[in-house]
């Protein structure tokens, strides 16, 4: 997935290759470029999406989404679920709703940041909303490339975020270039802190559904 | 025992004086009635509630099925259950669920077949999340009632247990669990056993009666888990028990008989054999391994160590290992 909303005509691609320490292709990495010529977050289009919750899981794990769009979470599941958050980002949370339930109004995210959200029901249940404040971004697909067309020549700031990325709000950022005359490829090897989530598989001490 | 006496004498089953006023005369029946009323609601309120089914198999080796006091009379076996489980969960609002489930199983010992058993049953669980998110301690009520069925009529029992449970999740890895249980246990009426008359020469002022699975016990309980990144869970639980441990033994003696509350012929060994119960506290030790095997399986290893604390300074030890695998349908 790549948002970019740039209104001139340039015709240069960044691909950025990601994996992990192990040289393993890493997915759902989140690109955004900064700069030259940044467009205001008032003027950035925005964009209304679905979070879906399909077998006790949130699907997609990840999703983008530029300040000011707005996002609807339908439940696919024959259960109740209640979708929450605690990020300082956005902290809401919906009425307990069924499958089918179209009542339930789309939660707009104004402030850009990373936003994590659960299910208050299935504490397994866990998503990432990754809120730019950019109008160029990408995620990475299961190849581990994340590309972003239309870029105009000149220097950049690439900011990358994974929800286990061992640095600092799990952000790196770092100096680019985009090339005039031909297309911008940069690989980058992220070191990940492991993953740690609430178990969902049953065990012989809690035979009670979960 | 007066019921008001019960409920003084025991600090712990004061939590359980309004339970146990009900349960005192027709515990099992009540219970049926109980889970049963509650079943019919739940079953008919089908919107917004999960139907889910788990199969248990599990294979273990108990150190001393017959509870002796001397190693001469410890008998180990090799139990292989099977074990149904049928339910559904209903959330009746953000903060509280109700779960129902039926469960049937079947256990197989080595060697010794007047153990093997069908046992069935029912339990309603009450959730209380105080919060949002995973780190929202609940609160949990669970009445269950299951009926054993063994060879001959001495060992079949009718269990009702209640329990009030604390559950706090620290962090993604650590999950501590705690709480108190009070079980009732009750024996169909069984007919005059002459061989254990005999021991005390039918002198009818010493009898006991036969109902070894008459009793009550107390138990407070703690576990605490720990998730690895993999999946895999460690768990260590600890149970105190105050109630009763039913015993056998070939070698029964007039102080042991006087002793013991109940005593019968034990219809799950040979003849010579006695089953007795004596009140006793007991310390449970258990050490576990949960090895996932997708998001709905488990392979389990256990190991329990049983220290049981009897009347009159009889002291019993008991250990289980046991490996299960647990499916989630």
């Amino acid at each position: 997935m790549a948002i970019s909303f740039s209104s001139h005509s340039f015709a240069q691609t960044l691909s950025v290759k990601l994996a992990d320490s192990d040289g393993n292709d890493l997915a759902d990495v989140v690109i955004e470029l900064f700069g030259p010529e940044n467009v205001s977050l008032e003027n950035i289009e925005t964009n209304d999406v679905e979070i879906d919750q399909v077998d006790k899981e949130f699907v997609p794990g990840i999703t983008l989404i530029t300040a000011g769009s707005r996002i609807r979470f339908p439940n696919s599941d024959d259960i109740l679920h209640h979708v929450y958050s605690f990020s300082s980002v956005k902290t809401f949370d919906t009425p307990l709703y069924g499958m089918a339930d179209e009542s339930q109004p789309a939660v707009s995210f104004d402030m850009p940041g990373v936003v994590e959200i659960g299910c208050n029901i299935h504490d397994w249940m866990l998503a990432y909303i990754y809120v730019g404040e950019s109008d160029k971004m990408a995620i990475s697909d299961d190849s581990g490339v994340a590309t972003i067309q239309n870029l105009q020549a000149g220097d950049y700031r690439l900011k990358v975020w994974h929800s286990r990325l061992s640095a600092d709000e799990n952000t790196m950022t770092q100096s680019i270039t985009i090339s005039e005359t031909q297309d911008t490829e940069v690989s980058l090897s992220l070191e990940l802190i492991r993953d740690r989530r609430i178990r969902r598989a049953p065990s012989a001490n809690r035979k009670r559904y979960r | 025992m007066p019921v008001e006496l019960i409920c003084k004498a025991h600090i712990p089953k004061v939590l359980f004086c309004l339970y146990t006023t009900a349960m005192i005369t027709s515990a099992p029946r009540l219970a049926i009635l109980t889970v049963a009323a509650l079943s019919s609601s739940l079953m008919s309120s089908t919107a917004f509630s999960n139907t889910f089914s788990q199969l248990s198999l599990s294979a273990s080796e108990e150190g001393n099925i017959t509870r002796s006091l001397d190693s001469a009379g410890e008998l180990n076996s090799q139990i292989f259950r099977v074990e149904y489980t049928h339910g559904k969960l209903v959330q009746l609002n953000v903060d509280n669920s109700l779960t129902l489930s039926g469960l049937v199983s079947a256990s197989k010992y080595d060697d010794f077949e007047g153990f093997d058993q069908l046992r069935w049953g029912g339990s309603l669980s009450y959730i209380h999340k105080s919060g949002f998110g995973p780190y929202a301690p609940k609160l949990g009520f669970d009445l269950s009632f299951s009926h054993s069925e063994l060879e001959g009529d001495a060992r079949d029992n009718n269990l009702v247990t209640a329990s009030f449970s604390y559950q706090k999740r620290i962090s993604a890895a650590w999950l501590f669990n705690g709480g108190v249980e009070h079980q009732i246990s009750r024996a169909d009426s069984l007919p005059a056993d002459p061989n254990t008359l005999a021991l005390i020469y039918d002198d009818p002022s010493q009898r006991q009666p036969g109902e070894i699975y008459d009793f009550e016990a107390t138990t407070l309980f703690t576990t605490l888990e720990y998730a690895f990144e993999n999946g895999v869970l460690l768990s260590a639980d600890y149970r105190y028990t105050d109630g009763v441990i039913i015993s056998t033994t070939k070698h029964p003696t007039l102080h042991l008989y006087k002793i013991s509350e109940a005593v019968y012929s034990d219809s799950a060994f040979s003849e010579g054999w006695y089953a007795y119960q004596i009140e006793a506290n007991t310390s449970a030790w258990s050490l576990g391994a949960s090895l996932p095997t997708g998001t709905d399986s488990s392979i389990n290893i256990s190991y329990s160590l049983y220290n049981i604390d009897g009347s009159e300074h009889s002291n019993y030890e008991n250990d289980i290992v046991a490996v299960s695998f647990v499916h989630n349908f």
